[in-house]
């Protein structure tokens, strides 16, 4: 790495001075900067300590549990559509939605004549 | 400050001003003081110069942007990628940024307010003198394209080889060695009619 400069000396003069004039960094600075770091670590600690907060309650621990509020959405999904196959499977089979005859009294004359061949 | 039993008992102060800045780094990301004391130390000077360079010699502005890059770099220190980037190219390309991005904002501000020298450094009259000639500096590399005064604040005043500025820039080796010489040559061009006031006829051995 080449610092000098034939071509140009009173520019490398001058390149070097700036390296002077800057070689020293003012105190309040450095100051601000370390601040400015405890800063960061204050709210850092503040971050990593309230999750902790969060869990103490049965709710969140609940929903933590459970996926967080993606998987209570696809539990609630899954849940009326299981209620609406049960329903829509009684009806259909049993035809209680209609409060006409059902296919349950041809099944029971089956399930005696079973038990009356094992007698 | 307030003292920290060290984390690991093998790593103590002395060895740890000699750890390399991302090791540092990755200490503090995981809450050492200590680690962010020595990066302080370390690296706000740089980015201090550089802003300072970039910004016309503007101290309070420069202090604003290196405490600004700094502050990233704080905040960036727990998700930092290991081997990714190297921390001081990193900040250097933010301090560049954050520098550009004011540059911008004022725009249109008259060029010749130079910040008053400060007390405390060799004589008077050698510190008017260089005083003159880094605000000389300063205007000259303000008539830089911008491209051009980061090339050659980061290769002149910072000392970083061409390989690292393209890095930093964003652009090839070869295009950082072509921003260079021409920003050398343009600055050479404006400080050319300000040598004698410059003191440079005259001091030439």
């Amino acid at each position: 790495m080449s610092m000098t400069d034939r071509d140009h000396p009173e520019l490398e003069d001058l390149f070097a001075t700036a390296r002077t004039d800057c070689a020293w960094t003012p105190d309040r600075l450095m100051a601000r900067v370390m601040a400015d770091a405890e800063a960061v670590l204050q709210a850092r600690a503040v971050s990593v300590a309230r999750p902790g907060a969060m869990r103490s309650g049965v709710l969140p621990q609940l929903m933590q549990a459970l996926g967080g509020w993606g998987g209570i959405g696809g539990l609630l999904t899954a849940s009326f559509a299981g209620l609406w196959l049960g329903l829509a499977g009684v009806a259909g089979d049993f035809g209680l939605g209609s409060g006409t005859s059902s296919t349950a009294p041809d099944l029971a004359p089956d399930a005696y004549a079973m038990l009356a061949v094992e007698e | 400050m307030q003292e920290k039993p060290p984390r690991n008992p093998q790593a103590q102060p002395a060895s740890l001003a000699q750890a390399p800045d991302e090791t540092l780094l990755v200490l503090f990301g995981l809450g050492d003081r200590e680690a962010a004391r020595i990066l302080t130390a370390r690296l706000t000077p740089r980015a201090f110069r550089v802003a300072l360079r970039m910004l016309g010699g503007d101290r309070a502005e420069a202090e604003d942007i290196a405490q600004e890059a700094m502050l990233r770099l704080w905040r960036q220190a727990a998700d930092w990628r290991q081997g990714e980037a190297r921390v001081t190219t990193w900040l250097y390309r933010v301090t560049m940024n954050l520098a550009t991005d004011r540059l911008r904002m004022r725009r249109g501000v008259a060029l010749d307010q130079i910040a008053e020298p400060e007390d405390g450094h060799p004589s008077v009259l050698a510190q008017m003198i260089a005083a003159d000639r880094v605000a000389a500096l300063d205007q000259a590399l303000a008539a830089l394209p911008e491209r051009q005064r980061q090339a050659v604040v980061l290769r002149h005043i910072e000392g970083l080889s061409n390989p690292e500025i393209a890095v930093i820039l964003g652009v090839g080796v070869e295009a950082v060695e072509s921003l260079t010489s021409r920003g050398k040559r343009l600055l050479a061009a404006v400080l050319a009619g300000r040598k004698e006031e410059l003191g440079y006829v005259d001091d030439r051995p």
